[in-house]
Order: C-alpha cells, then structure tokens, then sequence
C-alpha cells in the first residue's frame, strides 16, 4: 500500500496543519497502512515539541531592560550614553596615563585660529566607542550611501560629503548620527582591507570658521581636526601620523567649501 | 488598537525566534532591540491587513540577513553555556538543561534557511505563505526548506534515525 495517493511531504502538510480538513480521512487511512509513515510522523511530532520546549527555555525570564527603552522610543539613545560615559572614563584613564597631545599642523586655510578641541574630543570619544563595533558599527550601512548622505545632511541643515578615500584603501562602510555639543554631529566610518578603521566626526560650525589642521592624541589614537564652511571635522584613528594626516588632507580636498575654493 | 502595545506583545515571540536565529543570547536579544528600533522607526509603514507578528518577523528576518551578509556571522562552533548554582540544584533540573542544549545546538547545526523555515512555522505558528512571506521566497522553496530542515533534525536528535528517504522505498 505504500503507493498510495500520499506520500512524505504530505506529513509536513498534515502536521503544519496545511491539509484541507476533508482530505484528512483518506490520509489517516494511507497512514495506518504505512506504519514506518506514522512513527515518521511521531517524531516529527515529538522534535517539534522538544524544539518549542527548548526555545521557550532560550527565551525565558523577562525582556532585558534595552529592549524595553527601545520599545519607550529610546533610540539607543541611553544605551550609548551609558557606553559613551563608560568610554570616556576609560579615555580619561587612559589620557592620564599615556598624556594628552595636542600640536599644530600646517593646515588647509592660512588662518592660524585654533580648531575646536572639544570638536576632537567627542570625535575621539565617539571613534572609540564606535570603532570596536562589530554588531553595529554604523546605523546606516554605505550600501545606502545616497540615503545616507541625505539623512545626515538633513539633520546637520547642510548639505555633507562623504569623502571618498578609496585612494588611499579605506572604504567607506556607513555612518551615524552623534549629540554634538549643541546639535547634531555625524560619524562616517571607513575600513581598510586588514579591517583598520579610522571614522569622520562632523559637526557644526555655526560661526563658519576656518582653521588650521591640529592634531589630538589620547594614547594611540589620534586626530586631525579642523574647522571649514559650515562643519568642523575631526578625523580619527589608530594610525601613524603621517598616514592619518594624508586622509585627512584627502577629507579636506574632499569637502572643502566654497568659500575656501 | 494602541501600534506601541501591539509591538510589546510579540516581544516574547521575537526574543524566542531570535534565540533560534543567534547562539548568543545578548545577540539575540540585540537583534530584538534593533527589531523594536527599525519597527519604531518604519511604523508608518505597517499595513493593517499584516498582523504585527509578521510585521515584526520580516524586519527581524531581514535585519538577521543584512548582519549575516555585512559579517558573514554564522553559527559555528559550540556556545558557551553557564550552568550556574540552580541549575546544579537538582538532577531532573539539569538533565532538562542538557536536553535543551542539545536540541538548540542540533538547531544550530541546521543552516540558516532551514532553521528559519523551521522555526517559523513549527514553533511560531506561520502558515506556509506567512513564513514564505517573512523569508521571502516562494511557498514551494519554503516547503522544501522546512521538510529538509525537519529531516536534518531527527536525524540529529534520534541516532538511530534513518533519513525519510530510505523509510520510503522500504516494502511493507
């Protein structure tokens, strides 16, 4: 009898509950002629109890409390500051620890008026917060570059490049939206082949100054940070001077106003 | 009906089914977080005609392959699992603990498609165009997958199984 009308595949129809009703009679009939079908069956039955049982088990015990912040619409807007907090304690240790570097660099603009040294300050704290991200390193990925580049804009109230720095190996793979010190900033992140990452903290420039290229170091991270149009940018990373400054002269070709031109 | 509280009720729903998508359980329940997040952010988008689970589901799914695509995360090797004091308290108790780690590391072995097509319909409760739908792929590929998967996994969990291939040539 085991050429009935029936075969396998009809047991994961009958036990998803996907068979018409009024084919279930002749189906328990081909079933008790083909007894190997019905243990089949059983233990699919019985993996699939054990299966919702140990999920079940998985996912007891209640929500953590991120989860209920975001459903409050917290945007990840506590969790990050818990770990921004947290990072900037490491960094003040750490700046304690190793000095804190601050030095002039021959810059884009002739003006010698100094950067904004708390402008590389959260750039520093956010490239350290955000670099070692592996599940979430930037909240819209550069396969939306377009997107992207719009959004930040948007929030920023003026128009942002993303630089291109494939020239020198780092890719862009996305960026983010950061509290600046009055409005909004944007983080942009690269990566090189060997998975360096060095990030672009832009925020705003309300008075449109221009400065000179200066560079900020805590330990073994630094930044370029300069002021230019309507944006003072910082660019940081865990690199050797000379390289970092190249992509920063490349940010600075890259984005340069108007009015600089 | 208040799109909030529909949202928090499937909170139980995404936290198991990311569980069964991610070994790690802060992943999973990132995963969830970053569910609630996308879902806030997109709710003009929800139709009324899909119910807030598949909602929730097809953002979760495709929020999983975005990260799996960026990452090439996959499920490998074994998870750690921390058996603390209770769970040593009593033999019946941690004999359960141990059937359950054996049934999510089968799980886990299984790959990403057919656990999915797997516990989509046999735990959540989809139907077949549901799940094709939060997967989405055609109802016959979601067919194929989840037969395979539930083959796989009894194979795994019984060893002395023999795939349904060979049950079904046997002569009565």
């Amino acid at each position: 009898m085991m050429s009935g009308p029936y075969g396998a595949a009809d047991l994961h129809a009958y036990l998803d509950g996907e068979m018409p009703p009024e084919d279930h009679a002749a189906f328990n009939q081909w079933l008790a002629a083909n007894p190997a079908m019905g243990r089949l069956l059983s233990e699919f039955e019985a993996d699939r109890q054990k299966l919702h049982e140990a999920l079940d088990a998985a996912a007891a015990g209640p929500a953590p409390k991120r989860i209920e912040r975001a459903l409050a619409g917290g945007r990840r807007q506590h969790s990050t500051w818990i770990r921004q907090v947290a990072a900037a304690l490491l960094i003040f240790a750490a700046g304690v620890a190793a000095g804190w570097v601050v030095s002039d660099y021959a810059g884009p603009g002739a003006s010698a008026v100094a950067g904004d040294p708390a402008t590389a300050e959260r750039a520093l704290t956010a490239h350290l917060v955000y670099v070692s991200e592996v599940l979430h390193p930037v909240e819209v990925a550069a396969d939306q570059k377009a997107h992207l580049v719009k959004w930040l804009s948007k929030r920023m109230g003026h128009r942002l490049t993303a630089p291109d720095l494939a020239a020198a190996g780092m890719h862009l793979i996305g960026g983010r939206l950061l509290p600046g010190e009055t409005a909004a900033a944007a983080q942009l992140m690269y990566e090189d082949a060997s998975g360096k990452r060095v990030t672009l903290y832009v925020g705003a420039n309300p008075q449109n100054r221009q400065t000179a290229f200066r560079l900020a170091a805590r330990g073994s991270v630094r930044s370029f940070y300069w002021l230019d149009g309507p944006f003072g940018y910082a660019l940081a990373g865990d690199l050797e001077e000379d390289r970092l400054l190249e992509l920063a002269r490349m940010v600075y070709q890259a984005t340069i106003s108007p009015a600089a031109q | 009906m208040d799109r909030t509280k529909a949202i928090a009720d499937e909170i139980p729903h995404l936290r198991r089914y990311a569980r069964a998508l991610l070994r790690d359980s802060e992943e999973a329940d990132d995963l969830v977080q970053d569910c609630i997040e996308r879902a806030l952010a997109q709710i003009h988008q929800w139709r009324d005609r899909t119910s807030p689970r598949q909602w929730l589901f097809t953002i979760m799914h495709n929020l999983y392959v975005d990260e799996v695509r960026k990452h090439q995360r996959r499920a490998s090797g074994p998870a750690l699992t921390v058996i603390d004091g209770d769970d040593l308290a009593s033999e019946p108790r941690q004999l359960a603990h141990l059937e359950t780690m054996d049934v999510l590391a089968a799980l886990h072995a299984l790959p990403d498609e057919r656990r999915a097509a797997l516990v989509l319909v046999g735990v959540e409760g989809f139907n077949y165009r549901d799940a094709a739908a939060i997967l989405g792929v055609p109802v016959g590929t979601l067919m194929s997958r989840l037969a395979r998967g539930r083959e796989q996994l009894r194979a795994t969990l019984n060893d002395d199984a023999r795939p349904a291939s060979n049950i079904r040539s046997l002569k009565p």
